[in-house]
């Protein structure tokens, strides 16, 4: 394989992985202070993938169907946690079932609205540009940059806003948090909120590189998986580095063998991953959640 | 002097930044009862996980009946003979009270201490545990309708009929009231005496400690402090100091 | 809510209830409603499987759809053109998941609930795509599934097992003697070692029950009862494809046995009897009936986790006069919560 070519496949594993990044890191927050991991989270993307495109072809503008959809999963997210996994904080399995149930809601109503077949959404930007050796479409470009800007903003929230610490002390200590003033609770619904954000802004932008079925959902719910466990499950890093090499793997995987190949590469890499190290690649100070 | 049954030696273990256990040595010897206390925070209830399989240490071993069982996980340990209370008072709530005791009766019989049944029928020989510890009549009550303080007795109950040469009890007498501390001393004498059990205990009930030990371990911030009888400790003071004006 | 180890007064009700209402499907029923009765006992089996690991042991296992697509998939691959005896192909399933199960369950059975949860999901998700890329399975557009399991033949009497009737009973044999199983193992000391491990693992360990290896058999016999569940699923649809074992199937299982009521020897068959019946016979909810089942499962989890069985146990307590029970414990604790290793600290 020539170099540009080998590069290509990088970038392209680097631009799937930034949004397998932002699931795993939206996954991450939720389990790291809820305890629990939402398997409706890859629907939930996918509701707000097909709403992009709904609401693009209705109003004509992209960045405002993305700000409605944003606004709305913030809302939605806090709104399921409020209702539901609230009561189930004593205990995780428990939440686990609810997601199950929602993914089973979400998944049908999507098909019954949207059908089953693969769409092909069209996106904002199109075109191709060329760095040296790399010829790179827009839209992937585009999807890098968006992430990349994506987890800056994450990252500062995180270090720098009241909120963001406040979420960072409860996910080290609830109880140490809760006698500094901090509200616990209403720190769950935020994570659970800013959780199910993430994965609305990833399925805005997955609708560029992949075609969207209903099915996506799962696989991209179980790439999300594994970028958490492989990160290193309760550590924000560790999601993001988790699927950026999911991405990688999975990218060089399709290009020596084939989609099959790449899927059990990537399940190979969780395998080892946990039996080398089961705290994850980046762990965190307390070691795994797991 | 007795051999020693347990030991510990130069355990560490640490949390982070923080060093729990720091080098603590000491040894259960055959047929005491041995009492590790020290303030909060002073490492008593990791040396205890440590004795007892449910952490590992760092640096250090601990030797059982000749073998070096640091890295035994607690199921092989309480196989070996070595079994463990928990300072909340746990059961298998959705079983009898007869049932609980059955589980410790099958444990035994699964490994090679099963000779200790000497081979009773399984159903007698639960009953006859039971009748021992004066639980007979409440043999078919649902272990999770029991009160606190009959349920941490059953706890006790139950790790003895393992018929283990060692017991290490976690604060037995937490929650309890005066009478069942008193039905509890009786149980440890019971326990040394008659059934031949060599134990440890992690106690804060100081009345309770100093009565029934026949040695005291102290330990403070991670570290041994001081090592002897109870009159000896009570008298110690660096003991008392390290108390605050200690607590009885 | 209790758990296991809790039969009513007397099982014998339940085992007349059952034969009845087999015979009564049998014998009046159109072919849509032997249809229904078959796919009902398929998926009691199948959730009998899964009651095994999670009802008895205590741990959510979602790799009861990989075990189940081995064994569907073993029956459909190897009597293709009718090579190899029915069952003997079964056993080759079963084989293959009481091994894969060993091997999954040694690495994984440690984990707190949720990671064993995730890491069974990935097996089975792992034997779906292998199959969906596999040649002889026909990958994504699946295949026929032509296998016979025989007949049973007395005096002038014969019955096809492969006809429809024919299946209702092999399923409701299946369902007796693994049933039957469950009740005979619940009174062994291996099957009161699984129990006391998931109502309290560290006390369990403690006395010097091995954790991991209960646990392990427990696994084992789930895999084994998926298996066949999964063969006699094909064998019913006559037509598989791998995706009919990918997630989706984990939604309707859980709904099952959550339903039926966790834990309870005949709960599976409970919840797949009113469960598919909603669904597939009554057709409640028509498109949306998928969304229905999910939003089922959230009611049930959130305020009525004891499931249907577990609601009548309730009943007749409060009848008979009985005491409800509480623990003393200081934090409550779910029902359907497992705790792997979970400690008091000071």
């Amino acid at each position: 394989m020539s170099l540009d070519q080998v590069l290509t496949v990088i970038v392209n594993g680097l631009t799937t992985g930034s949004i397998y990044a932002l699931i795993g890191l939206g996954l991450t927050l939720i389990f790291g202070l809820l305890d629990i991991v939402n398997f409706a989270h890859g629907q939930l993307l996918l509701l707000a993938t097909y709403s992009t495109f709904a609401l693009y072809t209705a109003t004509g503008s992209y960045w405002l169907a993305v700000a409605c959809v944003a606004v709305a999963a913030t809302a939605i997210g806090a709104g399921l946690d409020v209702v539901l996994f609230a009561r189930a904080r004593a205990a995780p399995i428990t939440g686990l079932l609810i997601s199950v149930g929602l993914i089973a809601i979400v998944e049908n109503v999507l098909h019954e609205v949207w059908g089953p077949t693969p769409r092909d959404i069209p996106p904002p930007v199109s075109g191709v540009i060329e760095f040296g050796f790399v010829r790179l479409p827009a839209t992937r470009l585009f999807v890098m940059v968006a992430t990349i800007v994506i987890l800056i903003a994450i990252a500062l929230f995180l270090k720098r806003t009241k909120a963001g610490v406040a979420l960072r002390a409860a996910g080290e200590s609830p109880e140490a948090a809760s006698l500094m003033g901090v509200s616990v609770e209403r720190i769950r619904h935020l994570a659970f909120a800013v959780g199910t954000l993430l994965a609305a802004l990833a399925g805005a932008l997955i609708a560029m590189i992949l075609p969207v079925e209903p099915v996506l959902g799962d696989s991209l719910l179980v790439v999300g998986f594994i970028a958490l466990i492989v990160g290193g499950a309760g550590s924000p890093l560790g999601a993001v580095v988790g699927g950026l090499l999911i991405g990688v793997i999975e990218s060089i995987g399709i290009s020596l063998w084939s989609g099959t190949a790449a899927q059990v590469l990537t399940f190979g890499l969780l395998i080892v991953v946990f039996y080398f190290r089961p705290t994850g690649i980046v762990s965190t100070a307390q070691g795994s959640r797991l | 002097m007795t051999e020693a049954v347990l030991t510990a030696e130069s355990l560490v273990r640490q949390y982070g930044g923080v060093r729990a256990v720091n080098g603590v040595s000491f040894s259960l010897r055959k047929g005491e009862i041995l009492g590790l206390i020290g303030p909060n925070g002073a490492g008593k209830t990791t040396t205890f996980n440590l004795l007892s399989g449910f952490a590992v240490p760092q640096v250090g071993t601990v030797t059982f009946e000749g073998n070096d069982i640091t890295k035994w996980s607690p199921s092989r340990r309480a196989q070996r003979g070595l079994v463990r209370t928990f300072q909340q008072a746990r059961c298998f709530a959705a079983l009898s009270v007869r049932d609980n005791i059955r589980i410790a009766v099958d444990a035994l019989s699964t490994h090679s201490r099963r000779e200790q049944l000497g081979g009773e029928d399984e159903g007698s020989l639960i009953d006859e545990h039971l009748d021992q510890f004066g639980l007979l009549a409440f043999r078919n009550a649902r272990a999770g309708d029991l009160s606190y303080g009959q349920l941490k007795r059953l706890g006790v109950v139950t790790a003895a009929c393992t018929r283990p040469t060692v017991l290490l009890l976690d604060e037995p007498a937490a929650g309890l009231n005066g009478a069942e501390v008193r039905q509890l001393r009786s149980d440890l004498e019971h326990l040394r005496g008659t059934l031949g059990i060599s134990v440890c205990l992690v106690e804060h009930n100081m009345g309770l400690v100093m009565s029934v030990s026949d040695r005291l371990v102290v330990l403070d911030a991670g570290e041994l402090l001081a090592e002897g009888t109870p009159s000896e400790i009570s008298q110690n003071d660096e003991v008392i100091r390290a108390y605050l004006g200690g607590d009885k | 809510m209790k758990r296991l180890a809790v039969h009513f007064s007397s099982p014998i009700v339940a085992w007349l209830t059952f034969a009845l209402a087999v015979a009564a499907f049998c014998t009046f029923g159109d072919s849509l409603a032997v249809y229904v009765a078959a796919l009902i006992l398929a998926w009691a089996l199948w959730g009998t499987s899964l009651n095994i690991i999670w009802g008895y042991a205590g741990a959510l296992s979602l790799a009861q759809m990989g075990f189940a697509a081995i064994g569907a998939f073993s029956v459909a691959v190897l009597c293709k053109d009718e090579q190899i005896n029915f069952w003997l192909a079964v056993l080759v399933g079963m084989v293959l998941a009481v091994a894969l199960s060993v091997v999954v369950g040694y690495v994984t059975l440690n984990l707190r609930g949720f990671a064993f949860a995730v890491m069974t999901l990935i097996t089975s998700l792992l034997i779906v795509v292998l199959l969906t890329s596999w040649e002889p399975a026909g990958r994504t557009t699946g295949m026929v599934v032509a296998a016979s399991p025989g007949e049973i033949i007395i005096g002038s009497w014969s019955l096809d097992l492969g006809s429809d009737q024919g299946l209702v009973i092999l399923l409701a044999v299946a369902n007796t003697v693994t049933l039957v199983l469950c009740g005979w193992l619940e009174r062994t000391r291996a099957g009161r070692f699984v129990v006391a491990l998931r109502e309290d693992e560290p006390l369990a360990a403690s006395l010097g029950v091995h954790p991991l290896k209960y646990r392990v058999l427990a696994f084992m016999l789930s895999a084994a009862v998926a298996s066949l569940a999964g063969s006699l699923y094909a064998l019913t649809l006559k037509f598989i494809t791998p995706s009919l074992f990918s997630f989706h199937a984990s939604v309707t299982l859980i709904a099952c046995v959550v339903l039926g009521g966790l834990g309870y020897r005949f709960g599976p068959l409970v919840g797949a009897a009113v469960y598919i019946g909603l669904t597939q016979w009554l057709h409640v909810g028509g498109d949306y009936s998928d969304a229905l089942s999910g939003a089922l499962l959230i009611v049930i989890v959130l305020f009525a986790q004891m499931g249907i069985l577990g609601l009548l146990k309730q009943g007749i307590d409060k009848l008979t006069g009985k005491q409800p029970a509480h623990r003393h414990d200081e934090s409550p604790t779910d029902e359907l919560e497992t705790q792997t290793g979970a400690m008091t600290h000071d």
